[in-house]
């Protein structure tokens, strides 16, 4: 009830004049549920490793292939929820557990996401061996690693920052945890895990994409979906396919961005400021109907618990044994499994190999960081006149939500055929595909953060008559380096995990590698060598734990004390 | 009547530091309310008053000490207690009658019954027709009504609000204070007992049966006085005023009773916890005092008054003119010393090198930090040496504020620099 019943009331119009409406959303809503049990169903089939997956090339099939492809990504980001809502809560009630929690989702945020793929998928295969919910997991593990700490450290938050008048008007009224859980905890982190959830999801295109087609210890395993339809188009050299693909995703992103992120943001803004800004039509017609009353309803019946708590006790005397327990268990399952893998890496590794790929892992690093500043030139500009000129930026900010959400992998064939026919040296012309993806976090972060500048500065600097190019050096950069830093931060990140499969180009049976340490992975994993794998993961791991310890952590800090929150 | 409802006997609380340092927040309070009073905790902020509310009302455990409800030992909830919150404490995600009908929710009544009763408190605090507004959209008065109607809506006996008017302007305050006190008198609630914190010692001649007053450092009820006038009381009566500076004068000694015949003032040692005023508040107020008709004496709550400062505000503010032997306080009224008066004479020049040299004479921190810096070699010192020895004797987060205040205090009097950045203390920028 009260997750729903936020919704601002004022701009939905009188029932009656959407009745008609209500057949179509059970009509669209009942066949929404037929295609999705079909492709499910689908995911269930038998299988073993090598067996031929054919990827049909034609046409027709592709909104078939795209419905798989839309349901892998939602049940990963159900899983990723799911998964939220247990780590987070354990982590924020318990200070035992989050002491483990904590450190150990900021080593697991700087694995690359592409590396767990290809260090997971033996293991994931073997466990569901016989059937095609293996291939289907690898691909959907891939989605979730992208979201999952991040929607972890995004509730936790949430509910270290719930205010403790409203806890304590919990346990004054005697509310049952299920109650707290439904009417307290969840609404409190509704705003910022749905707005994290969009990005997520977003991003998440790239990861199935990526998901999709693999080429690990000499096995192909395509999924049905578009990522394996234009890997396959793309080994096939089949340009025709490569714009179908391209074309089809672009309609999926297309209609996510208005059945989904739209209403959903609408609904984040109309809960901040109520009644402000222009509903979105799928909105408007969604909380009209009377259908929607319904789903209210019963949402409101099962959230609700039967009876309260007969008396509430001094505070959560909880078994704090049973996080830590858990804690440490994982912590000692994982630091087991990392000797492990040390240890094999050790008997069979040598120390020229570990050189190499730390050099590579230098050349990936100046990689990033040349192209994170390009894009800085670029876009920090840019973003400042968009964020100035509210006109051009209601006009441009849908826009580029949508390029941002649309997965730049799918571009990297045209790219790829361009440098193999060409013969383009892959190191300069593979390059900017690492940043395609992640340079829009910095524009997003540029242009909230001048939006955000205090009024009073700007009419100040009005009033002194600043030149344009003053005013950029002494109120606007200034005043929008913590956000900046933000945006640089996640696009650099977000780099280092595209490089894995950005530094490779392959067409029509062709394959180039640039240097750098995302190519040493992905050579290893086609070439079935795991321990280069494990090594290359193992390595870029290092990297980017290392560059956000001693370069971006002290800088956000010390940029955050001098000109962040005024 | 057999006693009172609710009561607590020998009520100790004291927080951890660290792993074996315990700071003594509540100091062995007892105290009981009674069927058809209503009660007034009243005590400047951070003296630990809303944890001696959150004890009573069962949401924190004390470290000793007993809570009896209607004779019989209770721990932890309360069935027919409920409470009003500073910040009004609603959920913004529910429209008021979700917010008022949450209270009911964990009382297994049908949706339907539970409803009839949320209106008929929403009814009561006078609140039709905002029955689907959102809390985004009402003014402060009509917030703190909804979290009124939450706390009816459960019929408790008894109802502790959490200083239900401090957020409020001073008419709406007003304005809620008379209903809620109409509403209490006109017995249409099951109410027994009201047990109201305040720092407004109007707000709590106004309401009260009875007033404690609470002090600090450790908190603890030093006080206590009967109010026997008859509701509704009129702001305007003399007896009131006169109450009210009554109660001023109480306070004044309460708080400045620690010092000894024949000490005139308060020596400080490096474990103080200084007030947190900034210089502004100091040099404002001696000013003040020396144009005040050219009178070198005013009441307490005169000059709070014509500073526009609470009780809250102007006892820190005494306690630093006294350390800094600026004026004293003794019989609810400030009296300047010679220095204080040379002070609020002086040009911004000398005012300054009469606050050094006062700082340096009676203000062992600051001595602390200056003697340091003029003895090691490079004449700099980072905060964390200083917070470590203020930790020895008080919280974190108070040491924090005791260094904040020093930096001010420094700063004025040019005796130190300090770089927020770095947090590095210095001798005066070249």
């Amino acid at each position: 009830m009260p997750l729903i019943n936020s919704f601002s009331t004022k701009d939905i119009k009188r029932p009656s004049v959407f009745a008609m409406w209500d057949v179509v959303i059970m009509v669209l809503i009942i066949g929404a549920l037929f295609l999705i049990s079909s492709a499910a169903s689908d995911m269930l089939v038998q299988y073993e490793l090598g067996d031929p997956i054919v990827i049909d090339l034609s046409p027709e099939r592709l909104p078939y292939y795209a419905l798989r492809t839309i349901l892998r990504m939602f049940i990963a980001l159900f899983l990723s929820l799911l998964c939220a809502f247990v780590v987070g809560g354990i982590a924020a009630k318990n200070t035992l557990a989050e002491k483990i929690i904590l450190p150990a989702i900021d080593v697991m945020q700087s694995i690359p996401v592409i590396g767990f793929l290809e260090v997971s998928f033996l293991w994931i295969i073997a466990a569901f061996k016989g059937s095609f919910l293996g291939p289907e997991l690898v691909s959907i593990f891939a989605v979730f690693v992208s979201q999952v700490w991040n929607l972890i450290l995004c509730y936790y938050q949430s509910l270290k920052a719930v205010p403790r008048e409203l806890d304590e008007v919990m346990r004054i009224y005697h509310l049952t945890p299920w109650q707290r859980f439904f009417r307290l905890e969840v609404p409190h982190a509704a705003p910022a895990l749905i707005w994290n959830a969009m990005l997520s999801l977003s991003a998440g295109w790239f990861f199935v994409v990526a998901g999709e087609a693999l080429t690990i210890a000499n096995h192909d395993v395509a999924l049905p979906g578009i990522g394996s339809y234009i890997a396959v188009a793309t080994a096939q050299g089949d340009f025709q396919a490569v714009y179908y693909a391209i074309g089809c995703l672009f309609a999926v992103i297309m209609l996510y961005d208005q059945l989904l992120f739209r209403p959903l943001n609408y609904w984040l803004l109309s809960r901040e400021n109520p009644g402000s800004g222009k509903a979105n039509w799928v909105y408007r017609l969604v909380t009209g109907s009377r259908v929607w009353g319904g789903i209210k309803r019963l949402l409101s019946w099962l959230t609700q618990g039967r009876q309260g708590q007969k008396k509430f006790k001094y505070y959560r005397k909880k078994p704090q044994w049973l996080g830590a327990a858990l804690g440490y268990g994982v912590l000692l399952w994982a630091s087991y499994a990392v000797l492990q893998v040390l240890l094999d890496m050790g008997s069979v590794l040598t120390w020229g190999e570990v050189e190499t790929a730390l050099m590579l892992g230098a050349y990936t690093a100046f990689r990033v960081f040349v192209l994170v500043l390009l894009c800085c030139i670029v876009w920090v500009p840019v973003g400042i006149y968009l964020g100035m000129h509210e006109k051009a930026s209601n006009i441009f900010q849908p826009v580029i939500q949508f390029l941002a959400a649309f997965p730049p992998n799918m571009l990297y064939p045209l790219v790829g055929s361009l440098v193999i026919a060409k013969g383009y040296n892959p190191n300069i012309w593979l390059s900017p595909l690492i940043v395609l993806g992640t340079q829009w976090y910095i524009l997003f972060n540029v242009i909230s953060g001048v939006k955000a500048l205090p009024h009073d500065l700007l009419m100040m600097a009005k009033s002194l008559h600043l030149s344009q190019f003053q005013l950029c050096k002494k109120v606007i950069l200034p005043g929008i380096l913590p956000s900046l830093l933000t945006g640089v931060i996640t696009a650099a990140g977000g780099a280092w995990n595209t490089s894995i499969i950005a530094e490779m180009a392959e067409w029509n049976g062709e394959v180039v590698y640039a240097d750098g340490l995302g190519a040493f992975i992905m050579e290893a994993s086609r070439n079935a060598q795991p321990d280069m794998v494990c090594l290359g993961v193992a390595v870029m791991c290092l990297y980017v734990l290392l560059i956000n310890r001693v370069v971006w952590l002290p800088l956000y800090r010390m940029i955050d004390r001098r000109y962040g929150g005024r | 009547m057999a006693g009172p409802i609710l009561e607590i006997k020998d009520v100790k609380k004291s927080f951890h530091r660290g792993s074996q340092s315990e700071i003594l927040v509540l100091d062995d309070i007892s105290l009981s309310l009674n069927e058809g009073e209503v009660v007034c905790l009243l005590g400047k902020s951070g003296s630990g008053k809303s944890t001696l509310l959150r004890i009573i009302a069962g949401l924190i455990q004390p470290s000793n000490g007993f809570r009896y409800y209607k004779q019989q030992p209770a721990f932890g909830g309360v069935k027919n207690l409920s409470m009003v919150f500073q910040h009004f404490a609603l959920l913004p995600w529910m429209s008021v009658l979700e917010n008022v009908e949450l209270g009911l929710e964990s009382s297994g009544m049908s949706t339907t019954d539970r409803r009839d009763k949320a209106l008929k408190a929403i009814d009561m605090v006078g609140l039709d027709g905002f029955e689907s507004a959102y809390p985004k959209e009402l003014s402060g008065g009509i917030a703190q009504r909804v979290g009124l109607a939450r706390a009816l809506v459960v019929d408790p006996e008894i109802m502790l609000l959490d200083e239900p008017f401090s957020a409020l302007d001073i008419l709406t305050a007003e304005n809620l204070r008379g209903d809620l006190i109409n509403l209490w008198t006109s017995k249409k609630t099951n109410l027994k007992s009201m047990l109201i914190v305040t720092h407004n010692i109007e707000e709590a001649v106004y309401m009260a049966d009875r007033i404690l007053i609470f002090g600090s450092d450790p908190g603890k009820v030093k006080s206590e006085m009967r109010i026997d006038l008859a509701h509704p009381r009129d702001d305007k009566d003399e007896e009131m005023a006169e109450l009210v500076d009554q109660v001023y004068q109480t306070i004044a000694e309460v708080n400045f009773q620690a010092k000894r015949a024949g000490m005139r003032f308060r020596t400080i040692r490096l474990g103080h916890m200084l007030p947190s005023v900034p210089v502004s508040n100091i040099t404002g107020l001696l000013e003040f005092l020396v144009s005040g008709d050219g009178s070198e004496h005013a009441e307490l709550s005169e000059v709070a008054e014509e500073m526009h400062l609470g009780l809250d505000e102007i006892l820190p503010v005494a306690e630093a003119v006294e350390i800094l032997r600026f004026a004293t306080v003794s019989g609810g009224r400030f009296q300047l010393t010679p220095t204080g008066d040379g002070f609020a004479k002086a040009s911004i020049l000398d005012q300054k090198k009469l606050f050094a040299r006062q700082l340096l004479d009676h203000v062992p921190v600051a001595v602390y930090v200056r003697g340091t810096l003029e003895n090691v070699e490079n004449h700099t010192m980072h905060e964390s040496e200083l917070l470590g020895v203020l930790q020895e004797k008080m919280s974190e987060v108070a040491s924090r504020r005791v260094l904040r205040t020093i930096v001010d205090w420094g700063r004025y009097a040019e005796l130190f620099a300090y770089n927020v950045n770095s947090g590095v203390l210095s001798l005066e920028d070249p």
